[in-house]
């Protein structure tokens, strides 16, 4: 099969950037080749069924960013006319597997299904993590779904969804190291001196492991409750509906922060309070719990 | 009351649902952090003394700055005949060519190990000394000001010769060098740039003549002598992939740039192991 966009999304932990381009003279379509095996099972009450299917997905000409590759700059807004994207993605490979499980109920009061997909997604490029294999951002390794519907009686109809997905695969370092910067002339390597800010390198984070990090899984619960009523030219419907019920933070971005911690330490033997920075992760999340009223008139 | 708390209740309500919105992350565990060796080396047969400094990485969470103990070190270099364990004083300071030389087509190996358990390894080959036929080509151009008098400017072109037949990677170093005893006994030095990246390779242009423009090099008055040093590293892969990887490193802070790491070359560490022969040529200004 043969695919004439791509999508490229970045990999670093801050505000997530996903691109649609096309396929052009220097970008080849995305190919893949897909199996699949499945199995479909009617019970013995007609309104319930199950399914399992496995399936294995290889893809060819997948496109990501390079490593370092600027998209957007907001300090030079006349860069667009001279960063061209073609310059800023490389091409690789990408396999996809996994097994999803669906329970259906069709018939009844109660209607709805619940689904479950265990996926492995990975990726390789020959520029990108030293040509190691890496989990792509959107690798979900479990993923749920319930959703319910029950109509409690000719009017009124209540309904549920529960969502769950495994974080995103993010870039995260851990820690960061002093990377030095030989010169040849007369300075050459440093006299050594390891203090904060050492000569000719400087700090750099390890990020040695592409899309190490697994952000917080997502889940939400959605919850609303219906009143039909039949007019005189169609149906009027009031819905009442909370998005996010229980107020789950679910992670947008995260970013790298500082926050300030008076400690006391001991100089020989006297304790003496130090305020000292400690590196921490911040969250930044959208959409809490969210009511809305809903009139719809169907004719 | 009942008034009081029916106007305050949407505020509440909105405070309750947005005030935190952004929040320290605790729940979920932070990336964890290993404690790793950091391997900064670069050998020449061309340097006086060799350095090498053994370090370590940091935890960006938590206390940063706050150097975990590594342990007591044990460090040796071998080019697989010849091997010399490297002292805690030699991290540091680096030795010279009497007590290891470092010779060209040679591969040396550096182990590192910790009685904590930390290891690191990486190796690098010197390259071969090579027949570059470094030149400098230069001009002169005298700038006249009313006001300030004439300055004097000299215009270089630097040219080298690539060995055919194999992948070369260069470096290339400028600077001026003025002496003016009548303000201190030791010489300004100054970069002066030259191509636009100092780090280069012969892909596509295998045994071609290299020609570098400098920028233009002014000749005061003060100075009782001035001299361009000119230095033309020919330099291992692993030293070119290195500073092509400074050159482009972005944390991830960006949030429009991807995250791009330094290249590493060092098995169970970090940092980088690498060689190079040099090539120089000294010109005269004044």
């Amino acid at each position: 099969m043969n695919q004439y966009i791509h999508m490229i999304t970045n990999t670093g932990i801050s505000l997530p950037t996903d691109l649609w381009v096309p396929t052009t003279d220097r970008i080849k379509p995305q190919q893949s080749k897909q199996v699949a095996l499945g199995l479909v099972k009617d019970f013995n009450q007609k309104d319930l069924s199950l399914s399992i299917e496995g399936y294995y997905k290889k893809m060819n000409n997948t496109l990501e960013y390079k490593e370092g590759a600027t998209f957007l700059t907001f300090d030079d807004p006349g860069a667009a006319s001279y960063i061209n994207w073609e310059n800023n993605v490389t091409s690789g490979r990408a396999w996809s597997y996994g097994v999803e499980f669906l329970l259906q109920k069709k018939e009844g009061r109660l209607t709805g299904w619940i689904g479950y997909t265990l996926s492995w997604t990975q990726m390789q490029f020959d520029s990108i993590n030293f040509g190691r294999k890496f989990f792509a951002r959107y690798d979900r390794r479990h993923d749920i779904s319930v959703v319910a519907t029950y109509k409690l009686n000719d009017h009124i109809t209540l309904s549920g969804t529960w969502v769950y997905g495994t974080g995103n695969a993010v870039t995260v370092p851990a820690s960061q190291y002093y990377s030095y910067q030989p010169y040849p002339g007369s300075y050459q390597m440093p006299s050594y001196s390891m203090g904060p800010n050492p000569p000719n390198g400087m700090y750099v984070n390890d990020l040695s492991e592409k899309n190490n990090f697994r952000m917080a899984p997502y889940h939400r619960l959605d919850l609303g409750i219906q009143f039909h009523k039949i007019k005189k030219w169609g149906e009027r419907i009031w819905e009442i509906s909370v998005y996010n019920a229980y107020n789950r933070k679910n992670p947008f971005y995260y970013y790298n922060d500082t926050k300030t911690v008076p400690t006391y330490v001991y100089e020989g033997p006297k304790r003496v309070l130090l305020l000292i920075d400690y590196g921490i992760l911040r969250q930044v999340s959208l959409f809490p719990v969210i009511p809305s009223v809903t009139y719809s008139f169907k004719f | 009351m009942r008034k009081v708390f029916t106007k305050l209740m949407p505020s509440i309500f909105f405070l309750m649902i947005f005030a935190s919105c952004d929040k320290e992350v605790d729940n979920i565990g932070y990336p964890k952090y290993n404690q790793k060796i950091v391997i900064s080396g670069f050998l020449s047969p061309d340097n006086k003394v060799n350095k090498i400094l053994i370090s370590e990485n940091l935890s960006l969470y938590g206390n940063r700055f706050l150097p975990q103990p590594m342990g007591t070190l044990t460090a040796t270099i071998s080019d697989g005949t010849n091997e010399m364990s490297l002292d805690s004083a030699q991290f540091m300071n680096g030795f010279t060519s009497s007590d290891y030389p470092i010779i060209e087509g040679k591969t040396y190996t550096i182990t590192v190990k910790t009685d904590k358990g930390l290891a690191a390894e990486a190796s690098c080959t010197v390259p071969l000394k090579r027949n570059l036929s470094l030149e400098i080509d230069t001009s002169l151009t005298v700038n006249y000001n009313p006001d300030y008098g004439s300055y004097t400017y000299i215009n270089a072109d630097i040219y080298f010769t690539d060995t055919q037949g194999t992948d070369n990677y260069y470096m290339f170093y400028c600077e001026q060098v003025t002496y003016i005893s009548k303000w201190s006994s030791t010489p300004n030095i100054f970069e002066i740039s030259g191509p636009e990246k100092a780090y280069f390779t012969d892909n596509g242009k295998d045994g071609a003549r290299f020609k570098m423009t400098l920028q233009p090099v002014g000749v005061g008055s003060d100075g009782d002598s001035s001299f361009l040093k000119v230095y033309l590293l020919n330099t291992d892969k692993a030293y070119y992939d290195y500073k092509k990887s400074l050159d482009n490193y972005n944390s991830g802070d960006d949030p429009f740039t991807e995250p791009s790491p330094v290249y590493t070359n060092v098995t169970g560490g970090l940092g980088i192991f690498a060689a190079y022969t040099t090539d120089s040529l000294i010109f005269r200004l004044k």
